[in-house]
């Protein structure tokens, strides 16, 4: 597992009530998860396109037996496209966050995963009003600071909401 | 209070006997004369209210007692079995089926019984029990108080609720007159004596839950909940005492209720609140009701009746009872005990309930039906012992008393047993005294020895009847069936799934292993004794894949017969829906069932049974003709249903064929043009069968009217649909005048399905065999256009292409592009050719279902994991076809130039006339 090999920061009080957050990376953005929503995170998989699907919709995994949708995150929150790189190399290194969102397991594409963060409950701030790196404040639960960082927290119910899905895909087929 | 635990076992049994009771009174219907029917009917009954008192639903233990009083007197043959009562059964059954799926969906029993009990009760009220009877006669005998006196006596109650013991004990005669007073308000009401003993079961049952209620508030840490659940208590009894016109009664809960309120209010301030006045009251509703200690003496007892009552009862008539001095004596202790004030009041009762608990414990641990149904016997006896114990001068209308009285003699120490239980309960209500708590432990016991003796003496009617149900009841038990979650099995065959990809996974590799050894030997010049190693490994891996092959294929095959059921189980619900169709019609309908042996999976079981009901309706309103009709045909009166089932190689074929009118192809053809399905020109050249599959298509109706079983034109559509969602298909075969014949022919399982594997681009993709009518390789050249959709020509017909690297916008990578592979599917109404890369050959794969988001509306049905571990989408051909042909439809610009052109390809006015009348469905 890729968690194993990740080294783990402490730099927040010790009797806050810490939260475990997953790093990873798009472009230049720094984002976390929930430790509690990963199921796992894999390398490389053979990911199927389904057709007629939204594009951010990357395709369908085996993931041990299960049909698991794979969805690129970075399409899904339009953030800018990667530099330099095109589609066909992109799946050597690709990261998949398998995440467990209210029972559906459903895997994201990233850059990167960085590493497992400790963070106080009280360093999480409400995201600001304005958009953050691009993004919708639909999709952000907290922002934090790490460093000189800005830690972007992920909503992945609302990332993952169904009814938008469907919708996105009537308005791609009509 | 109902028991949650074994809800669940409840539901289940139920279900299988109201099945069972459908069955067996649709087979009474027919033969009324018959009465080994008529027993079934009683026993599946008796089990279910045993079952539903065990568990505590009390409006199906309520309803089914009621049910089994009025099949005990059709089986004495007191009354005549005629259709209004076979009527009211079944409507009750039904009423019953309602209950239980409130219990399945809230765990509560929602629905209203009460106007059926009152039916029930109406139709069995000239069989009133002569026994019963003479109870009632001797509980009004003396009535002569006038019935305000009660509400004066009520009133005082419920201002000094402290003092109402003392008044219990020192003022006899003040008691009776309250007594008398109700007595006689009950007497001047002209009720119906089944009705009363409903009343009286549901006080007895309210009077013991609130009981419990009451002694649960001191400990409860909720004292609020459990003063609203005595609140609901005595609102239901209420609503009771209304319904039987008991005014006096009604005013009297009425002030309970205000007294519970303002209760509930102090509390909620804060204020400590005491309780007393709700044990009295209750204590005297039971008073008032003197038939509650003979017929549910013991019964209450168990429920902590308290001792003033018995001693009540038992001081009646003191000459009979020898034990009625120490009884008397802690009816005292009781009053004494009780006005001592309510703190230590607190504490016993405590004691008491976990006393309580303890004498209830082996009562409970009695998990077997026919136990439980003892002790309900028992109590029954009890009841009439008591009821001959306190009023011997009625003894000569009561059956079996003289045997009883002989075990009274003969059984000292069951006597014994059976009195010092009694004293127990009294003693710990009264002067809870610890050591005689354990007394009352040993009650169950006693029972038992009473029991036993009794059963070997006494000859009552009751007791054989009890008896002849008892082996069969527990034959059935006995029955060598597990009842298992339907999601392990489904697990369970998920892993063989993968099992059976695994298998291929081998063949791949030992193929593998034939190319390199095919490599070695060609390209390094290997010798042959060298070669034979890899041959000799080669050869055993293939033996061992044979091997796996062969369990895998066993396990697969045992573990898909774990979901089969019989067909019955879905064939035996439609006697009673071809009953309810020609019920209160000039038609009469025999239904024929024929191979109901034959299994299917229990899925499709379910899902095929709607499809079924309307093929079954539409015979039966639209097939088969009224009496009348048939006689100057010169048919047989009744009208002939037949359902059928049986194997054919993978598949299930089950057909519904009437002999009724059949279909008017004319008709379906003027209903096509009128509705405008197709042109004539198209009509005329159809086949008879393919006018009839018109019947299938959404919005077509012949009928000239909607009546409220049919005529809208959507059943069929949705039979096809549902239908093809089995992967299955329907023929109809019809003779005008002869009869119809509606064939469905579905797999055996849905979770395995044999498939033809693809290439489109890079991908894999699988086609349902059963959608596959064959494959063909055409030349580029042979497609031509026609007005933007590709069509072939074949075999003099038309078929339109859909090239699937266009539909899933992938590049086409075909071996040899001016030789095309085209797949030919059928939806069962519309031909299509798939042209794909390459055929990758057939096989046997496990669906999986998508994500409901990827799924929905993209032409997939699931995907499957092939041979080298990858996943291949399975295509759903329906689906795809829809949209595919959609997508088309768009890129015509004028379709009329078709028909100018003088083409007139019948699948463009098809799906033209979809466009038009069911834009919904196939513009996306």
């Amino acid at each position: 597992m890729p968690e194993a090999n990740t080294t783990v920061t402490q730099n927040e009080p010790v009797k806050e009530k810490i939260r475990q957050l997953v790093g990873f990376v798009i472009g230049k953005e720094m984002f976390g998860v929930d430790i509690l929503m990963v199921q796992e995170i894999i390398r490389s998989a053979q990911v199927i396109p389904v057709p007629n699907s939204p594009d951010f919709i990357e395709g369908i995994i085996n993931l041990r037996g299960s049909i698991i949708p794979v969805i690129e995150l970075r399409k899904r929150l339009n953030l800018i496209k990667r530099e330099g790189k095109t589609n066909s190399n992109e799946s050597q290194d690709t990261w998949i966050l398998i995440l467990d969102i209210g029972g559906r397991v459903t895997g994201f594409i990233v850059d990167k995963v960085t590493e497992v963060l400790k963070i106080g409950e009280s360093t999480i701030e409400q995201p600001p009003d304005l958009v953050v790196a691009g993004l919708k404040r639909h999709y952000i639960q907290g922002v934090c600071k790490i460093d000189a960082n800005l830690l972007i927290l992920l909503d992945f119910n609302n990332i993952l909401k169904i009814e938008d899905i469907k919708l996105l895909k009537e308005v791609k087929s009509a | 209070m109902i028991d949650l635990s074994l809800l669940q076992d409840f539901i289940t049994e139920a279900g299988e006997h109201l099945e069972e009771l459908e069955a067996s009174l649709l087979k009474l219907e027919t033969d009324p004369e018959n009465s080994e029917i008529l027993n079934d009917i009683f026993r599946s009954m008796h089990t279910i209210k045993g079952a539903a008192e065990f568990i505590g639903t009390e409006k199906i233990s309520t309803l089914s007692h009621k049910l089994e009083s009025l099949l005990e007197t059709l089986r004495h043959g007191d009354k005549e079995l005629n259709e209004e009562i076979i009527d009211i059964l079944i409507k009750a059954k039904d009423r019953l089926s309602t209950l239980v799926d409130d219990l399945v969906h809230s765990q509560k029993e929602e629905t209203k019984i009460d106007d059926l009990i009152e039916e029930i009760t109406k139709l069995s009220n000239g069989d009133v029990n002569i026994e019963e009877n003479s109870e009632k006669e001797c509980a009004v005998e003396d009535q002569r108080a006038q019935p305000e006196e009660i509400v004066e006596h009520l009133e005082e109650a419920l201002r000094e609720p402290g003092d109402e013991d003392d008044r219990t004990t020192q003022t006899v005669t003040d008691k009776e007159t309250v007594l008398r007073a109700v007595c006689k308000e009950i007497n001047e009401e002209e009720y119906d004596k089944e009705l009363f003993d409903i009343f009286i079961e549901q006080l007895k049952e309210n009077l013991s839950t609130l009981r419990s209620s009451i002694w649960s508030v001191d400990s409860a840490e909720n004292k609020t909940e459990m003063l609203n659940n005595c609140s609901d208590c005595v609102e239901s009894l209420q609503s009771s005492a209304n319904y039987m016109g008991y005014e006096n009664l009604v005013a009297f809960y009425d002030d309970w209720r205000k007294c519970i309120a303002q209760a509930l209010e102090e509390l909620a301030s804060g204020n400590e609140v005491l309780i007393g006045f709700m044990e009295e009251n209750v204590k005297k509703v039971l008073g008032f009701f003197p038939q509650l200690r003979e017929t549910d003496l013991l019964d209450l007892n168990h429920n902590g009746i308290d001792a003033s009552n018995i001693k009540d009862s038992l001081e009646e008539k003191p000459e009979v009872n020898p034990v009625d001095e120490p009884i008397s004596e802690t009816g005292k202790h009781t009053a004494k005990d009780e006005s001592e004030g309510t703190g230590k009041d607190r504490q016993l009762r405590d004691e008491l309930s976990t006393a309580f608990d303890a004498f209830m414990m082996p009562e409970h641990d009695v998990s077997e039906e026919n136990l439980q149904n003892e002790i309900e016997k028992l109590l029954f006896t009890q009841g009439d012992e008591t009821c001959k114990i306190t009023d011997p001068d009625h003894d000569g209308s009561e059956t079996g008393i003289k045997p009883v009285m002989a075990v009274q003699n003969t059984n000292g120490e069951a006597e014994e047993g059976l009195f010092s239980s009694g004293e127990g309960v009294t003693d710990g209500s009264g002067s809870y005294d610890l050591p005689e708590n354990l007394a009352a432990n040993e009650l169950p016991n006693g029972l038992h020895a009473t029991q036993e003796q009794q059963n070997d003496r006494t000859g009552t009617e009751r007791h054989l009847i009890k008896e002849e149900a008892f082996p069969e009841a527990h034959v059935k038990s006995v029955q060598r069936n597990i009842r298992v979650d339907a999601k392990k099995i489904d697990n369970l065959m998920n892993q063989v799934g993968e099992l059976v990809v695994s298998r291929a996974w081998f063949s791949q590799l030992h193929n593998e292993l034939r190319e390199l050894q095919q490599y070695l030997k060609e390209s390094y010049r290997m010798s042959k004794g060298e070669v034979k190693k890899i041959n000799g490994l080669a050869f055993r891996l293939s033996e061992a894949t044979v091997s796996l092959g062969r369990v895998a294929g066993e396990l697969q095959g045992d573990v898909m017969k774990i979901r089969m059921l019989p067909i019955s189980q879905l064939f035996n619900r439609y006697p009673r829906l071809v009953r309810d169709l020609v019920h209160n019609t000039s038609k009469e309908v025999r239904l024929k069932v024929k191979g109901e042996d034959t299994e299917l999976d229990k899925m499709i079981i379910e899902q095929i049974s709607d499809p079924l009901i309307h093929i079954i309706r539409n015979s039966v309103d639209h097939g088969i003709e009224a009496v009348e009709e048939r006689k100057i045909l010169g048919k047989p009166d009744f009208g002939r249903l037949t359902l059928e089932a049986y194997h054919e190689s993978n598949h299930v074929v089950i057909e519904v064929s009437d002999d009724g009118q059949g279909i008017d192809p004319d008709l379906i053809k003027a209903t096509a043009v009128e509705k405008n399905f197709c042109s004539k020109a198209e009509l005329n050249q159809m086949t008879n069968r393919e006018v009839l599959d018109l019947i299938v298509k959404p919005g077509f109706s012949t009928a000239a009217k909607v009546t409220n079983t049919s005529g809208r034109g959507v059943g069929m559509d949705v039979v096809k649909r549902n239908i093809e969602k089995l992967n299955g298909t329907i023929d109809i075969d019809s003779v005008v005048g002869e009869g119809t014949r509606f064939c469905i022919k579905i797999p055996l399982t849905l979770a395995i399905i044999p498939a033809l594997l693809v290439r489109v681009g890079t991908e894999i993709y699988t086609i349902p065999l059963s959608n596959v009518e064959e494959t063909i390789r055409i030349s580029e050249s042979e497609t031509s256009f026609l007005e933007g959709v590709e069509i072939i020509r074949l075999r003099d017909r038309t078929l339109p292409l859909v090239r699937l690297s266009k539909e899933f916008g992938t590049v086409s990578k075909a071996l040899d592009p001016d030789r095309i592979f085209v797949v030919i599917v059928s939806t069962g109404t519309r031909r299509v050719g798939l042209v794909v890369d390459e055929l990758k050959g057939q096989a046997e794969v496990v669906i999986k279902p998508l994500v409901d988001y990827l799924q929905e509306k993209s032409g997939f049905s699931g995907a499957t994991i092939i041979g080298d571990g990858r996943i291949s989408l399975i295509l759903d051909i329906f689906e795809l076809v829809e949209l595919s042909i959609g997508k088309q439809l768009n890129t015509i610009v004028n379709p009329d130039l078709i028909e100018i052109a003088g083409y007139n390809p019948s699948w463009i006015s098809d799906a033209r006339a979809e466009a038009e009348h069911q834009p919904e469905h196939s513009i996306h």
